[in-house]
């Protein structure tokens, strides 16, 4: 009977704390788990985001009706609008202070690919106290060699530039198939991506990703077939264990814009979307965009704006 | 044989309270976990048909905290839209800046605007505390947000 007693009472305490340590455990998974989930979301959200102003604020987009595929991006603005969604998502205060630490401390890297090239932003220190922040280097283009010569890709695959060793020159159609092109600019991406991102971590890689060059189902990520943002947000800390990381890629199209007038009123410069402002006010200017009138000095006039 | 009979006694007081335990954390903790995951199912659903269809109409609003309201946990959600402004910037001629003015116009958005869901759960059930209580684990704010650019 008291060996009997001893048994049930050491494996009743045992129980018993196997059941508290399981379920401190899966509270801090779970919580863990919830945080990763949300944290997924916000950096989709933001990544839509920075595609959208990618197109629409870049200031020149260099393109026409013609030919309005191939256009040109402004990255920075890309990472502006990245950021700007991403600290709503967590609640963050919109200022200078934030962003930078964003910049810096959670975006080992940032790529955007355009019509012939990509551009990649990794934090590097920008003076000499060591002060760091993401700059964004040349236009990398799509390369592809080929005996002695380098041709330079596109998204949309029937040309590409050709450097034979003196001069440049177009080439169509391309001597490789399309989708050994869609492979090649697929490979590079994801190569540059992952070579930042072990840079920014000194080696402290555990694993890594590829872009595929088609449509698939299995990974769940769509390729590079258009204008592109990708982001890898890492050092995400939701509190016990190691940080959170996550990677986010999103596309766009380009579509047709609404027209904004500059004028004066009260002596002062406003612009507004045409079909608002009223026919007894002169326009002096048309833009094609918001950000063209605000750099020609031209202020949103709420006056006339449709909310 | 009367230490036999005490420790007994021990064994099923402790069992009865792991028993115990257990129903608590599966009806405090284990449901509120399933809650919050549908909760942020349910909020980025409604943020992804905002920022695709530019309104938040009373039917998508109603048919949401329906959603919210068939979890186990009670929640509060608040809409924010944020309009985006384009001004020059005064430092640097020739450049622009974007600022977000929050409006209270929620019911139509322009692209560019930023819509953000904050949801707050409301009020802790009595099975959570004492389960928290009893492991010693900190009540969390779970607060879910969400804010997408409207397309």
């Amino acid at each position: 009977m008291q060996k009997f007693s001893i048994i049930s009472v050491s494996l009743t305490l045992l129980m018993f704390c196997a059941t508290c340590f399981w379920f401190v455990k899966y509270d801090i998974e779970s919580y863990r788990e919830f945080q990763e989930r949300k944290a997924d979301l916000a950096v989709n959200y933001a990544v839509d985001a920075a595609v959208d102003a990618l197109i629409e604020f870049t200031p020149d987009l260099s393109t026409d009706y013609a030919d309005f595929e191939r256009i040109t991006v402004d990255p920075e603005e890309a990472l502006n609008m990245f950021i700007t969604v991403y600290m709503r998502n967590w609640n963050m205060f919109d200022t200078k202070e934030n962003r930078m630490a964003i910049r810096v401390d959670n975006i080992p890297c940032f790529m955007v690919a355009g019509y012939d090239g990509y551009y990649i932003g990794t934090p590097t220190v920008i003076n000499s106290s060591g002060a760091r922040d993401i700059v964004f280097d040349a236009k990398r283009p799509y390369l592809y060699k080929q005996g002695d010569d380098l041709y330079g890709l596109n998204l949309f695959m029937d040309d590409a530039r050709k450097f034979d060793g003196t001069k440049i020159s177009t080439v169509e159609p391309v001597p490789i198939s399309k989708y050994d092109q869609a492979e090649r600019i697929s490979t590079l991406i994801s190569d540059s991506i992952m070579k930042a991102i072990y840079e920014n971590r000194e080696g402290d890689v555990m694993s890594s990703f590829y872009v595929p060059s088609q449509l698939t189902a299995l990974t769940k990520t769509n390729p590079i077939q258009n204008v592109t943002v990708m982001a890898y947000v890492d050092d995400i800390f939701v509190g016990g264990g190691e940080p959170i990381e996550v990677f986010g890629i999103g596309g766009a199209r380009t579509k047709h814009i609404e027209f904004y007038g500059g004028y004066i009123r009260d002596g002062y410069k406003y612009y507004a979307p045409m079909k608002l402002i009223p026919k007894s006010i002169t326009v002096l200017e048309v833009f094609e965009s918001t950000v063209f009138a605000a750099q020609n000095g031209y202020y949103q006039d709420l006056m006339y704006w449709e909310w | 044989m009367k230490t036999g009979v005490i420790g007994l006694v021990i064994s099923i007081i402790v069992s009865s309270v792991t028993l115990f335990l257990g129903g608590m954390f599966f009806i405090g903790i284990i449901l509120n976990v399933q809650s919050q995951h549908s909760a942020l199912s349910y909020t980025r659903n409604l943020v992804d048909e905002v920022i695709d269809s530019r309104v938040l109409t009373d039917d998508m609003i109603a048919d949401y905290n329906l959603a919210l309201a068939s979890l186990s946990n009670d929640y509060i959600a608040e809409f924010y839209r944020e309009v985006r402004m384009v001004n020059p910037d005064p430092a640097n001629p020739g450049y622009t800046y974007n600022s977000y003015v929050i409006t209270d116009e929620t019911e139509k958005y322009k692209q560019g605007d930023v819509f953000t869901i904050k949801v707050n759960r409301v009020g802790i059930s009595i099975y959570e505390v004492i389960a928290r209580q009893v492991l010693g684990l900190a009540i969390r704010e779970d607060e879910i947000i969400l804010a997408g650019s409207v397309r």
